[in-house]
This record gives C-alpha cells, structure tokens and sequence, in this order.
C-alpha cells in the first residue's frame, strides 16, 4: 500500500497521460477487438462447446500439419541460424574476397518473400527447374519431382529466412569491439577458438532475438509447404488460412492459431527470461572496429570462398529468373522455357498504360509509411516505459500485450477490427470505423507490433545507461534526453525496422482485403485482382511483373535507410592520443 | 461533423429523389447523379473501370469496390450492422443465400428486365435478379486426352480408375468455383438423415474423388498445370468464360463433359444491401445495369454470357455453347446452409 | 560544500550502504577508495542523484537536495566509460549541458572553445566523433563536458579504471593538475591505493556499505584505523606470533603475540638502524626485486617471511642467501 502511494507521488500528469493512452490503444486496437472475435468463434451458438477441438483431434490431416509445423520450426531455427551466422562472418569477419558483392547477393531476401521467392527456388530446382534439368541430363531416369517434401521445405526456408540475421545480426557483429579478438590471439587462442569463445557470444543477445523470429516464421510457414511441400510435408497455416476464409469454420481456425501463438508465448517468455541473465555489453572505453580476419588455413579458406559463392548463387539466382521471366509470358512459366525471342515488355506495357493502376502504388506507399511510423513512434514508447520500469507488473503487461497479435492470424485480426468497429462505441468515442480510411491504418499497426516490439526492445538492452545518467546529470530532462541522447543511438535500427515494416506492408493482401476504404484500393488488393487466374489468364507473368515492381521499391527504401547509415563505415583510423 | 453534414444533404436528397421520380422504369432509365457504392467480384480486367465510365454516361455515380466473392461476403457480413454498400453484384448462388439468411439483403420489386432473364436464374424470393450465367464445367486437353477416354461425368473422375491420378483437385476450399464442383457432387447424395444432410455414399464418393485427384499446385493455374510436361494432370474444373481466354492463351483446345444431369451454373445477380440509405437509386442503378442493352454492352465487351435472353445474342458463339448445356438441378438453399461445414469436413478428413 | 548525514541505500532488500556520514570541504580533493561493491559508487551516485537514500540527508552549500532531480543538481560527472554521446560529436558533446540550459548560441560556442582549450583539445578533435578519439582524448572530453557548466561540485567515478598504466599516470597527473587549475571540489571514486593517495586531500576508506576511515592520505597509510584498511592501503607485512614475541622480548614492550599485527615494507630496515630502531632480528635474503629507484627483499626472520624495500643508493645491495639483520621502531607496529 505504501509502494503504492509512492508510486502515484511520483506520477506526474504527462506520465498519467501516456499511461492512459497506452491502456486505451491496447484495449480498443488489441484486446476489446481479439476477445470479441474469440467471444463470437467460439461462442457462436450460445455455449462453448468442445466440437472445434474434437474435429481437429480426429482429423489426420490437421494433427499431421500441426506436427509438421512443430517440426519445422525448430529445424528450420537451427539452419537458418547457421546460415545465417555463416553469412554475418562472411561479409563482416572474414576477409572473403568480393564481400561487398556477396553481401548485395545476401540480402536480396529483404525485398521480395512469399509466393514469388518460392516460385523462384522452383524455376531451378522444381520439376524441369534449371538445376533439375542438369541432373536429369546426367542422371538418365532423374526423378523430376526430387524437389519436394520436407527437405525442399526446409531448403528454401533456410535460405529464405535469413533477412533478419544480414539486418540485427549484422549490426551486433559491427559492435563487436576488436580489441577482444587481438587479445584472444595474443593469448594464442586459434580462430576457431575465437569465433567460438570471443566473437559469438557478443551476438548471442542478437542471435536470441532472430532466432525467435525464425522460430515464428517456421510455425506460421505458408508459402514454401504449399508449393514445395508436396502431399507428404504440409504445415498448419495454410489450413488456418483456408479456415479463416470460411464464414463458419473461423472458430478452427482461431484455435488453431491460438496452439501456434501460445507456443510463441511461451517460446517468448522462455527467451526474455534467458535473455535477462546474460548481458554481453562491451566494457571497452575505446572499441576498435573489426579489421577483416584473413582464413590461415589455405584448404579452410578455399572451402570458405567456395561456400561463399555457392551461397551467393543460391540467393541470387532465383531474383535473375523472376526478373527474367517477367519479360515473358505466363505459358513461358508455366513450361520454365526462357526463350529470349518471346521476351517483350507487353507485360509492363500492360500495368502502366491503365492508369487506375498507378494510384494503388500511392495508397499503399502512404499507407505502408504511416503504419511503419506510426508502429514505430509507439513501440518506441513503449520500450522507454519499459526500459524506465524494469520489472513492474505494468512493463510486463505492457510487453505482452502488444505481442497479442501474434497470436492470431492477419485475416482474423482484420476480421475482429472490422466487426468490433462496424458500430459505435464509447470507448471509440462513437465513431464508427468500417469503411473509414483509418481502420486500415489500425490494422497496418497491430499487426506490425509484435515484431517491431521484440526488436526494438533489443536496441534499448543494448544501450549504455551511464548515456542517460550522464544526459540527466548535464541538467536534461526526461524529454530531452529521450530526444537527444537515446532516440539518436536507437535510430539506426528503428530505421532499420520500419524500413522492414514498410517493405512487409506494401503488398499486404490479408489484412487490405477486408479493410480497405473503397476509394483507395491498396497494391496488394490491386496485384491480386489484376493476377486473379479467374479473370486473367497471363495473371502469373503479371504477378512477375508486380514482383519486380516491389522489388524496386523495397531497394530504393532499404537504400534510403542503408545509404545514409553507411557514411559510419568511412569513419577514419583510430588516431592514438 | 462534415460527415454529419454530408449525411443530412444525402438524407433530404433522397427523399426528394424519392418524391419526383419514384416511377422510373425501363432500360433508358437515368441516375440523379447521387453516389452508390457498388460492392462486386466482377470489377476486374478493366469492369469495374468502363462500368464506373458508362455509368457516368447516363447520369449514375458509382463508387465499385472489387474483391474476390468470399471477401465481398464476409465484408458484407462484418459490415452488416452498419453497411457501407448500396448494391452488390456478381458472387454466386451459394453465397446469395448465404446473405439472405442472415439478412444483409432486402428484397425488392423486380426490375422490368426480370421477365427477360432465363428461367430459374432468379431469386424467387426477389431478393437478387440474375445478370451474368457461368456454367462450372469439367474441361481436359483435347491435345492429350480423346473424347473417348474423357470422362462423361464429374462421377467418372474417381470411378474411372483410368483417370485417377490425372485430374487436379482444389487445396483450398474458399473459392466460388471450388465451391460450386464440390455442391454439384454432393447435392447428388443429399440425405436428411446423413452427416451434414449428405448420406454415407455422398461422403465416400468426395473422398475417393480427392484421394485421385492430383492436388493444385499453389500459384498455378490448372492449364499451366495440363501443359507442363511433368505433370500428370490432364483435366479439372473451368468456368465458361475462362475457357475461350485459356486456351488463347496457352495454346490448348478444351475439351468440355457434358454431364447428363446437367453442370451448376454460377450465377451472378444484382442485389440491394438491408440498411441502404439509398433505395430509390439503387434500385434505378439495377433497372438499368441489368437491361438488355448494357448487358449486352457488357458481354460484348467482357465475353460473358448474359442471363438476359435478350442480350444474349451478344456473347460470342463459343460461350452461347458452352451456357447452353443444361442446368443442373441444385437446392442452393440447401447448399447455402451447408457448404462452409462440408468444406471444413473435406479439408480435415478427406484432402490430401 | 557536501555533507552527507546518516545515508542508507537500500536496492531491494540488500543495503548497500549503512549510515554513511561525509563532509567534503570546497575545494578538495576528496576520494572514495575500497574494493569493487563496497558501495563507494553508490554514495557518489546518491551525490550526484542516481541513486535515492533511503534515509539520511544530502546537503549541498547547506541545502539539502536530496530529493531534487539528478537533472536540477549541477554536479558535473565523468563516468567510469565516459558515457560520451556515441551520436554526437565531440563539440557536441561538451555543448550538450549548455544546450540544456537553453544558452545562446555564440556564448556557447564560445565557452566550448574555451573548455576544449582548457584540457587541450584541438578545433580538428571537435569536429571528430567520440569514436575515433583515443582513451585520453576521451577523458578529457569527458571532463571538459562535466566542467563547462561551472558546477559547483565534479563527481569522477574510477575515470582511470581499463585504461594503460603509463597512460594512467599520465592522466592522474593532468587530472590533479586540472584540479588544481579549476579549484574545484571534486569528488573521485577509486579502488586503486595509489591514485588516491597521489591525488586526494581527504580519502574515505569504504567496505562493505560502511566507511572504515576518513582522513588524509597521510593518516590513512601511518595511522590505518581498521585491519582492513591498513591492509587495502599499501603493501604489509603480516607479523606471526613468534616474531612478535621477539620483538616484544628485545624492546621489553607488552606485546599480545595472537593480536593482528602489522608492519609496513619501509619500517623495516635492512642491516642498518634508523634513528628510533631498537629491535634488531637477524634475517637472511630469500629473494629481492629491484625496481630501480628501491629494491623489495624478501627475508627469513623469525620462521616466517617478510619484505622491506630500501631505496637504491648505488652501492648497498644484498645478495640472496646472504645473513642480514632487520631493525625496526616498535611504534611503526599496527595491531587491531
């Protein structure tokens, strides 16, 4: 009683404010919305009943699924991983020539995802894919659909999933202070023994947190089981999907999820509670950036290069063959023939003449800008809340709730907006928000809060507090600092994010569907019924084309953000006082 | 406050509407120039933009959102306490009544071209009137598959062991199409006494058709499917209109089954949204959209076959053919109250 | 200037520190010296506001402040990693304090140049980001950053700690220098003996949340109140009973030989007397070290082993193994 009385003595208004503006978005934008559709799933007929749960015991189907999915994602956190570290090392440790390049290669993964960058890794090793004709020609009776399965799955994933590690794990191996690496060879320790002992575990904290990352993106797998998986390895999101299109089979679908997003909770709370105990922060007064590690081990660094470029390959063919293949046509898809003679730029021609084609580009730029600012500017918030109240029961109810979406899937969270919002209430001060410009907006920045959330709360635990002290006892106030001091050394991977956010929401389909005002229609809305097959059969080499189009836009934003933060590369040698 | 406004003016002016031309009839009716917001799965490939245009023309203004038929229910469904559409056209049978019953339309007196549209296309309850017939066939590549050997029925798929393996069979249930093969199988075997209303064959036949079938491969269609050259698939589902376009496109000859029991038909019709605040020229905006001589504009131009008998003159002599092959005799009502659980049922126990 | 009353510091349940009372005069030079967590940084950082007491007072100027915000207090601060301002630059970093209080832009620029000048920064270092500068370069922003402000009070928290040795004392001696130049009172944290006896005029000894010893460097090194300081401050030799009963037999004092007694390195003179030696045990060399300008033996007396330094004076040197004897004042004795 008495700690709570102290606490209000130290409530000032603005902290009371923002305080009240916090419980009001959460509860209005997450909570009020996802227990009213939960409340209307499973509620539906008056009473709970336990049938949901029943059909989906006794389907074989689902239960083999759910399995998969549950096999998948801790593989998939292990490969990944380790490809991931591998390409770090590569164009940040080692001295593996043409880095700079690879790099480029490496992080092709952050401007296009999904369907289009499984259907490149099937132009090459699919059935009558480039690779699988190789083989096939030196393997007579080759088996064309070798590449299918789990192991396919599992393939495409691990090479696909690395965008976070070249972005957050990137940035951690650039704050690796130097200095511990010469003293640990001047101790005589090997390079393995260092990459081991001395430069890993400085990644650790970045490592957790992608590592959750590639843990959701493996359970929520969509895209790679549909068109890879075959009969044999399908996982469970593409059953929730197809269950949460059905008017009347939602309520499987938001169990479904809810068995994927508490084993995300859980997962979460197990990393945040690891990650509590271990701060690797460099205690270095004066850090000396990483001097390129040339591979001793003649045989070890031929093997490296080759990786390398085997690597690069991987990454960067199936981007060529979609650029390619837009120039074609969807029969040319359809039969992996690239005859360079067919090639026109008709497809193009035919996006760009009909000028209601340009305005979804600008619906979805704004859009996608604001979301990724907006979800910015409130995790940020919230993280210096939490920072500031290490701890308390608030901070953590703060946390977990801004994670909540990640429990159920976009189409729901789109539902649930826009079936709460299609009446008035009080705490919406009356407003009815379907059919408005704003619910999309909403529905932009819940969905992007869990990731944003987890990565931005990592920037703010690897921050240096005596920063703050030091700013406080110069005579700056709270806001002050904030502005000045902390804002400033976070900026680098709040750009970083909202760039990611920004590029993830430009071609977003599932939450726009249901959410878009009639008079704006978003790019993936537009993408989507332009390349409906039902209506436009040249509909997959157009789906090319847009590929190619979002692929432009993604670079020119990742450049926005990458060109301006790479003037730190420059910085100048040490100098020695 | 400007909302409030807007919506006052709106209100008086319908009223007013409403006052000077409730009598307005006939095919060269004209819109007062008061905006409708037009809800349709049928806005693309350049629809949505010449209907807005030709709209225009004779005096309507029309805001048309366009989404794929499930989304258009399930806004309408999430909307229904507070409806944003006046009108909605397009979607299918299933789906008309699927709004019926849970009261998102409002019936209303047909439009004088009503009595123009084939027989048993339109709602008889007057709450949708038919604009645009879609027959869901069985198609296979006549290049690679005789008549002979072609299937004469969707039945012959799973119990014609020389077919199985070579059909595609749908993944994801929620589509229009999807959903009309899958009620025109099972409504053969309704059984009031059966799971979900369907009798134990009923069940038994689904499964063995999608045990046989190839399943779709995500992000092909199924002609890309049919000329891949390592793929077994040879035949599957098509509406009409896409078989003209599709074979354009990828070279091949469809062949057609022609079931003696007929094939479902898609129906597109024209409904007006329970809580439109704009009645009077809605229901203008239907009088003239579905007249004979627009219709006919519309499949001149879009190659689908009219319902309006008087239009159908207009759509091409390859969809005339395929659209006169019998209706299949199908108790939407009956389907509309049970398709979503027996696709939960399929997807759980009997895909692949 | 500072008095701290009766401080207690509590994180959760542990207490870090108990009942601390210090008064530091203007102008000093006053040290916290003690090992790692004997609580010496938390009662800097109740000064300077990071941490709240508990219970007690902090008076400033006779004012008590202990329940003012860190930013209204004016203490400047140099951080144990400098906290330099990663984002900043250097000049940024020094006109941070003054941007704060909303200064005009040419008297800022102005005192920053001042400053820099002051600890010897160039125009070109102004411009370089806090990154690039060296260990030194670094403290003297850190401190130019704390001191452009005029506090009245500057707070260093172990500004010395990871950097070289020879660095080190290059740097104390700037340091005192400053110190001396600006006139300020000035508050430092250390665990290293020697920085604290070098630069400061008051050292308060800390242990466990509690201060030992207050007093002159002076005074805490000869007149070591406490075991453990005694021990902290310097090199000792540790006496075993038997060798206190020799001692106590030759100069007829009463000496309890199971007392913890002690004796310093210096006091104890190798085969010579110094002016009020009158115990004299005869010892042998077991080794020696030599440093130059003295030479550490390290003797056999008395069945236990002991160190004495003598100063180098160019000609005395004992070989090992070689019998000597050791003379010593038994007032030069701590015994707790």
């Amino acid at each position: 009683m008495k700690k709570f009385k102290e606490r209000l003595g130290r409530l000032t208004p603005g902290k009371a404010v923002i305080g009240l503006l916090f419980t009001w978005f959460i509860l209005t934008c997450i909570v009020i919305p996802v227990v009213n559709l939960l409340g209307t799933v499973f509620f539906a007929d008056g009473g709970f009943s336990l049938e949901p749960i029943q059909k989906l015991l006794r389907s074989k189907k689902a239960m083999s699924s759910l399995k998969n999915s549950f096999i998948l994602a801790p593989t998939l956190s292990i490969t990944v991983g380790f490809v991931g570290i591998s390409l770090v090392l590569i164009t940040e440790y080692f001295d593996v020539k043409g880095a700079n390049i690879l790099r480029l290669g490496y992080m092709t993964t952050l401007i296009y995802g999904g369907i289009i960058l499984v259907s490149g890794y099937k132009f090459i090793y699919g059935a009558n894919g480039f690779l699988t004709n190789i083989l096939a020609g030196i393997f007579p009776g080759f088996n064309q659909n070798w590449f299918q399965g789990f192991w396919a799955v599992l393939f495409v994933m691990t090479f696909s999933c690395t965008s976070n590690h070249m972005i957050f794990l990137r940035n951690a191996m650039r704050s690796v202070d130097f200095q511990t690496v010469e003293a640990a060879r001047n101790m005589g320790a090997s390079q393995f023994t260092i990459l081991r002992r001395v430069v890993l575990p400085v990644l650790l904290p970045s490592l957790f947190a992608v590592t959750i990352l590639t843990f959701i993106t493996g359970l929520s797998a969509m895209s790679a089981p549909l068109l890879v998986g075959g009969t044999g390895f399908q996982t469970i999101n593409p059953m929730i999907k197809t269950f949460a299109d059905t008017q009347n089979s939602k309520d499987l679908a938001a169990l479904l999820s809810l068995v994927l997003g508490i084993a995300t909770m859980i997962l979460l709370f197990i990393m945040t509670q690891i990650e509590k105990k271990g701060h690797y922060m460099s205690v270095s007064k004066v850090k000396t950036k990483i001097v390129k590690q040339k591979i001793t081990n003649p045989v070890v660094n031929v093997l490296v290069h080759v990786y390398a470029y085997v690597l690069f390959a991987i990454y960067v063919l199936p981007v060529i063959l979609i650029v390619l293949f837009s120039f074609t046509s969807s029969k040319n898809i359809a039969t992996r023939t690239l005859d360079f003679s067919s090639f026109s730029l008709e497809n193009y021609r035919y996006l760009l003449s009909n000028t209601s084609n340009y305005k979804p580009f600008v619906v979805s730029i704004v859009y996608s800008a604001l979301a990724a600012v907006v979800v910015g500017a409130i995790v940020v918030a919230a993280c210096r809340i939490i920072q500031k109240s290490k701890n308390s029961l608030s901070s953590g109810l703060l946390e977990y709730s801004l994670m909540i979406p990640w429990l159920l899937p976009t189409t729901l969270i789109a539902l649930a907006l826009m079936m709460l919002y299609n009446q008035r209430h009080w705490y919406m001060f009356n407003q009815v928000l379907t059919g408005t410009m704003v619910i999309l907006l909403i529905g932009y920045v819940v969905i992007k809060l869990p990731f944003t959330m987890r990565m931005t709360k990592a920037a703010f635990f690897g921050l240096d507090n005596a920063l703050e002290d030091a700013s406080h006892n110069l005579g700056a106030g709270e806001w002050y600092t904030f502005r000045r001091v902390i804002f400033p050394s976070i900026l680098p991977t709040v750009m970083a994010i909202a760039a990611l956010n920004f590029n993830g929401l430009l071609g977003d389909y599932d939450m726009s569907i249901f959410l878009y005002h009639p008079l704006n229609k978003t790019l993936g809305v537009q993408i989507k019924s332009l390349t409906d097959e039902s209506t436009n059969p040249n509909n997959t080499a157009l789906t090319f084309v847009y590929a190619v189009l979002l692929m432009i836009i993604s670079a020119i934003v990742l450049y926005l953000v990458y060109g301006r933060g790479s003037q730190d590369n420059t910085t100048s040698k040490l100098t020695k006082g | 406050m400007k909302k409030l406004v807007a919506l006052l003016v709106g209100i008086s002016m319908i009223f007013c509407a409403a006052l000077a031309l409730a009598e307005a009839t006939g095919a060269d009716v004209k819109g007062t120039g008061e905006t409708l917001t037009i809800y349709t799965n049928s806005g693309d490939s350049g629809r949505s933009d010449w209907l807005k245009e030709r709209a225009a023309q004779d005096g309507f203004d029309v805001v048309i959102l366009e989404e794929g038929a499930g989304a258009v229910q399930q806004r309408l469904i999430g909307e229904a306490a507070n409806p944003i559409a006046d009108v909605v056209y397009g979607l299918n049978a299933i789906i008309w009544n699927d709004l019926i019953a849970r009261d998102i339309l409002v019936p209303y007196d047909a439009p004088s071209w009503a009595s123009e549209v084939s027989e048993g296309l339109n709602d008889p309850d007057g709450y949708y009137y038919a604009i645009v017939k879609q027959a869901i066939l069985l198609v296979y590549d006549s290049n690679q598959v005789s008549a002979e050997e072609a299937p004469k029925d969707w039945t012959d798929l799973w119990e014609n062991e020389a077919l199985h393996g070579k059909y595609r069979v749908e993944t994801s249930l929620t589509g229009g199409t999807t959903r009309n093969v899958i009620a025109g199988i099972l409504c053969r075997y309704l059984d009031e006494n059966g799971e979900l209303g369907v009798s134990d064959e009923g069940w038994a036949a689904i499964e063995a058709f999608f045990q046989n079938g190839v399943p779709a491969e995500s992000g092909v269609n199924l002609y890309q499917e049919m000329i891949a050259p390592n793929k077994p698939t040879l035949m599957g589902q098509m509406w009409s209109s896409g078989v003209v376009q599709y074979d354009a496109e990828y070279g091949t000859t469809s062949g057609i089954v022609v079931p003696e029991v007929g094939v479902p038909y898609a129906v597109e019709g024209i409904g007006i949204i329970n809580g439109t605040k704009k009645m009077d020229e809605a229901l203008r905006f239907i009088e003239w959209f579905g007249s004979a001589q627009i219709q006919g504009e519309w499949a001149e131009r879009f190659g689908t076959m009219p319902a309006n008998e008087l239009a159908a003159d207009k759509a091409d002599a390859t969809q005339r053919e395929l659209c006169s092959i019998p209706t299949q005799d199908i108790d939407w009502a009956v389907v509309a109250e049970n398709i979503d659980d027996w696709c939960e049922k399929i997807t759980l126990e009997y895909m692949q | 200037m500072i008095r701290l009353n009766n401080i207690e510091v509590k994180f959760g349940d542990f207490t870090a520190l108990h009942d601390i009372n210090v008064h530091v005069k203007e102008g000093q030079f006053y040290t916290f010296l003690g090992p790692s967590g004997c609580g010496k940084t938390t009662t800097l950082r109740t000064i300077t506001g990071f941490n709240a007491p508990s219970k007690g007072r902090v008076i400033v100027k006779d004012r008590d402040i202990t329940d003012m915000p860190v930013e209204k207090r004016n203490i400047g601060m140099v951080f144990q990693n400098y906290a330099l301002f990663p984002t900043m630059s250097v000049y940024e970093n020094i006109a941070f304090g003054l941007r704060v209080q909303k200064i005009e832009k040419s008297d800022i620029d102005k005192r920053v140049r001042e400053m820099a000048k002051k600890v010897e920064l160039s125009d070109q270092q102004l411009m370089r980001k806090v990154a690039e500068l060296s260990g030194g370069q670094q403290q003297r922003v850190a401190i130019a950053r704390a001191l452009v402000t005029n506090p009245a009070i500057i707070c260093l928290d172990e500004p010395l700690s990871n950097l070289d040795a020879k660095l080190r004392v290059q740097l104390r001696n700037e340091l005192k220098e400053m110190q001396n130049n600006f006139g300020i009172t000035t508050v430092y944290v250390t665990h290293d003996q020697e920085e604290a006896l070098t630069l400061s005029d008051c050292i308060a000894v800390f242990n466990n949340g509690f201060i030992e010893q207050i007093g002159a460097p002076n005074e805490i090194y000869n007149q070591s109140k406490t075991e453990f300081v005694c021990n902290f401050i310097g090199d000792i030799n540790k006496l075993m009973p038997q060798m206190i009963g020799a001692i106590a037999q030759q100069s007829g004092r009463a000496l309890d030989p199971n007392a913890a007694t002690y004796i310093r390195l210096e006091r104890l003179h190798v085969n010579y007397h110094g002016a009020h030696d009158v115990v004299t045990l005869p010892a042998r060399i077991l080794a020696r070290e030599y440093y130059g300008l003295y030479i550490k033996y390290t003797l056999e007396t008395s069945g236990q082993k002991v160190k004495a330094i003598e100063k180098n004076d160019g000609t005395t040197y004992f070989q090992v193994d070689e019998n000597v004897t050791i003379s010593m004042n038994p007032d030069d004795l701590m015994t707790y």
